[in-house]
């Protein structure tokens, strides 16, 4: 296994780990505008037209501060940073007009949202021993709060569905669960985000990357889950956590279209246009709804 | 009368075109003479400078947000062409006056305006073997236009008025209605001078 690939199988484990300390920062947009290899070609089709996100603002809670790094190849050459910072640098590169805000695990307090269309990206799960009932957890000010936001529709919430290889809520085979994404089930603007191993076409479909999470038998999730690419021999990263943040890129450039919709209302349009032609053996209980399909997402569904 | 070969060059302002016109036109005593004899078919063409810009497109589409292909062809397709026929009309050996008139150029989701194109033509003798010619044209009309779409984006944005070639873009319904095509014809005004000598 290439260090490369350590680098990456330690980033997947730690992705879980949930630990760290508070510091909020804000930043501004993000300059870089080159399509990158392991994106989809729908991103650079918006971008070509001048729209990137402006006017959202997407919050990445993760690791910032910790010393596990990664490296990975996000924006052509090599790049070094903690987890939270190539997630949020992930989404900044899909939608590089949106404001960003990163919340390091270490900060615990409630997700504020901006003045506008939010988005709120978890690369990250809640693990506890399997068993509990996720409706009497009582929940910190900071995953209360993104679960309240989730359920009223406040902000498009995108989790990365994990890298158990399980069913979304369902427990691992160390016999934990991750008990956030039980709690985002059922809410209204919530999305579970599992990676393919590249982006499918039509002519050459792709496949569930072997680690990720799949939908399952729960009819609920199904209908909130999508998938996207994440093209490890591209970007030299694996797991869900890098497929959450193309989702949120997503979400930041449908609300540049559509202004006045709802949180709720984007999730429902990326959900409702996903594609299932390009998933090999498309099945809702292992993709969900499909392939998120930006293109789709911006098109009518009838013109004359 | 010999109709010679000439190049088109820019010109003035419109309005400097159809004064000067109006005023050739009008002009009293040097035309006092003026003998109406003969009009000359002198152009017959399809198409106009403008046709060009729909054709670009013809070839391309999108998909809608179930995976429906759809085609600019349709759309962009000059079902009916434009037809310009353009005449002189000899009122001088040394000169006369052009007309012609456009028939409009009709597709689905656009139309060039029908046109009258209107000017003149003056030579003169230089020596043996010369010929210098002076050409100014003024076209009245023939402006492209192009119609919007009725778009049903459905819960996140319904039925909206959108330009059909932007319809599938980020970019906003509403403002994609600002880059409808309302092209003025390149040849509102054209001057040429020209020089031939025969050897």
């Amino acid at each position: 296994m290439t260090f490369r690939k350590i680098a990456a199988l330690v980033a997947i484990i730690t992705a879980w780990a949930g630990t760290g300390h508070s510091q909020e920062l804000s930043f501004g947009t993000l300059s870089t505008t080159q399509v990158q290899s392991w994106m989809s070609s729908d991103i650079g089709t918006a971008w070509s037209l001048g729209f990137r996100g402006k006017g959202a603002t997407i919050t990445v809670i993760d690791d910032f501060n910790s010393q596990n790094y990664l490296v990975g190849t996000l924006s052509g050459g090599w790049t070094s940073g903690t987890h939270g910072t190539m997630t949020y640098l992930q989404s900044a590169l899909v939608a590089p007009d949106a404001a960003f805000r990163i919340r390091d695990f270490r900060d615990t307090r409630s997700v504020a949202l901006a003045k506008g269309f939010n988005v709120i990206n978890l690369s990250y799960g809640m693990f506890a021993d399997t068993g509990y009932d996720v409706s009497n957890i009582r929940w910190g000010a900071r995953e209360g709060s993104v679960i309240n936001h989730a359920r009223a529709g406040n902000a498009l919430v995108v989790k990365a569905a994990g890298n158990d290889s399980v069913a979304v809520g369902a427990a691992t085979i160390f016999g934990d669960q991750d008990y956030l994404a039980s709690a985002l089930i059922g809410t209204r603007s919530a999305i579970f985000v599992g990676a393919l191993n590249r982006n499918g076409t039509a002519e050459a479909p792709a496949s569930m990357a072997w680690y990720s999470n799949t939908a399952g038998q729960d009819v609920r999730v199904q209908n909130q889950f999508l998938t996207v690419g994440v093209d490890s021999s591209a970007m030299n990263l694996a797991g869900t956590s890098f497929a959450a943040p193309i989702i949120s890129g997503y979400g930041a450039i449908l609300h540049s279209k559509f202004r006045s919709a709802t949180p709720t209302q984007i999730a429902n349009r990326l959900l409702s246009t996903a594609r299932t032609d390009t998933i090999m053996n498309y099945d809702p209980s292992v993709y969900g709804r499909g392939e998120a399909s930006l293109s789709w997402s911006l098109a009518p569904a009838t013109i004359n | 009368m010999r109709w010679t070969s000439m190049t088109l060059a820019s010109a003035c302002g419109r309005r400097i075109g159809a004064g000067l016109l109006a005023s050739l036109i009008l002009a009293g005593p040097a035309f006092a003479e003026l003998s109406l004899e003969v009009t000359h078919l002198i152009g017959l063409s399809l198409g106009t400078d403008l046709s060009s810009i729909p054709k670009s497109v013809r070839d391309d589409g999108y998909e809608l947000s179930d995976g429906a292909g759809v085609s600019f062809e349709d759309w962009y397709r000059d079902r009916i062409p434009n037809l310009q026929i353009d005449f002189i009309t000899e009122l001088t050996p040394d000169f006369g006056i052009l007309w012609g008139i456009g028939s409009g150029e009709y597709g689905d989701k656009y139309q060039i305006d029908p046109s009258l194109r209107l000017g003149f033509l003056y030579t003169r003798t230089i020596g043996d073997n010369g010929v210098l010619s002076m050409r100014l044209t003024t076209r009245i009309g023939g402006r492209l236009r192009e119609r919007s779409c009725v778009a049903d984006y459905g819960d996140i944005g319904g039925v909206q008025a959108v330009n059909c070639r932007l319809a599938a873009t980020p970019l906003e319904p509403s403002e994609s209605l600002n880059y409808l095509w309302n092209e003025k014809p390149g040849d509102r005004l054209a001057a040429s001078i020209g020089l031939t000598f025969h050897f």
